[in-house]
């Protein structure tokens, strides 16, 4: 039974750290020339110096090393969000690493938060 | 519900919470939140392992206060014991010639004829050695630094040739 029990821990570790390492593993991303990526994020700011737009561009500029390409700047948008434009269009991987440091703690007093992400032929 | 199980439960979900969060933080390449969760779950484990061994501590007082607070054995229970112990076989005495003082006799006279033996034989291999060995190594150095010897006539000489400038030292010897 002991023997049964260890077994099965075994291959459930090994399962479990094989498939974590394959989701959190960094690969390159196809690159498909004359597409491009707009991210929208809004950022909530507490005790923030500065306004939203300087902690936007503090967090995008932080951020954008994440993905390769061309990036644009911060641009604020009607509805107070913040959009972004990276080419060309960056892939899964790309972009799970650009949410996860735009929605992380990345910087003090400042918390981003995506609101959309949309890629163009 | 007590302290203990109020206690027991908040521990297993912060340290099931954190752990399963540590997991998602990382899926989701939230680098500094998979750090704070995971610090959380150490906190949590700690504080869980404290309260097991602080209540296993406790139990162990508990069991040895009790054992001092009870009756003393009853009759019955000491007859039984002294029973065991007088029908028990005796203990094994390893070397048991060694713990009779009077037969010592025996055992220091055979040390000291090993010891004198041995001091023979180790002095017969010293002057054997002694007599047989060669300065093999000094000679083999000696042979060696042949080559490091000074030239018999010396580095100068009277005479003075036009090449003695180039041939240096060595190139005078002549």
């Amino acid at each position: 039974m002991k023997a049964i029990a260890f077994a099965v821990m075994i291959a459930v570790g090994g399962v479990g750290v094989s498939s974590l390492a394959d989701l959190t593993q960094n690969r390159p991303d196809p690159v498909v020339d004359g597409t491009s990526t707009t991210i929208a994020f809004d950022v909530g700011t507490r005790r923030y110096n500065g306004t939203d737009l300087q902690a936007a561009q503090a967090l995008w500029a932080v951020c954008a090393a994440t993905v390769s390409g061309d990036t644009t700047a911060p641009a604020a948008g009607p509805d107070g969000a913040f959009t972004v434009s990276v080419s060309p269009a960056i892939g899964t991987n790309g972009r799970k690493r650009l949410l996860g440091c735009l929605q992380d703690s990345t910087l003090d007093r400042v918390q981003g938060h995506v609101v959309s992400v949309a890629s163009s032929d | 519900m007590n302290a203990r199980l109020i206690r027991t439960l908040l521990g297993a979900a912060t340290l099931a919470a954190s752990g399963a969060y540590t997991f998602v933080y990382l899926y989701r390449w939230e680098w500094n939140r998979a750090l704070m969760s995971a610090a959380i779950f150490i906190a949590a484990e700690v504080a869980v392992m404290g309260s097991l061994l602080s209540h296993r501590l406790k139990v162990l007082n508990q069991r040895l206060d009790a054992r001092e607070a009870a009756p003393p054995a009853p009759a019955e229970h000491t007859t039984r014991l002294e029973r065991i112990r007088t029908s028990a076989p005796p203990a094994r005495a390893p070397f048991a010639w060694l713990t009779r003082p009077d037969q010592m006799n025996v055992f220091v006279p055979v040390l000291m004829g090993a010891g004198v033996l041995l001091s023979g034989v180790a002095w017969v291999v010293e002057r054997l050695a002694r007599a047989t060995v060669s300065p093999v190594a000094e000679r083999g150095l000696a042979s060696q630094l042949d080559g490091l010897a000074l030239p018999a006539q010396g580095f100068a000489t009277a005479e003075s040739a036009p090449l003695d400038l180039l041939r240096g030292p060595v190139g005078r010897r002549t």
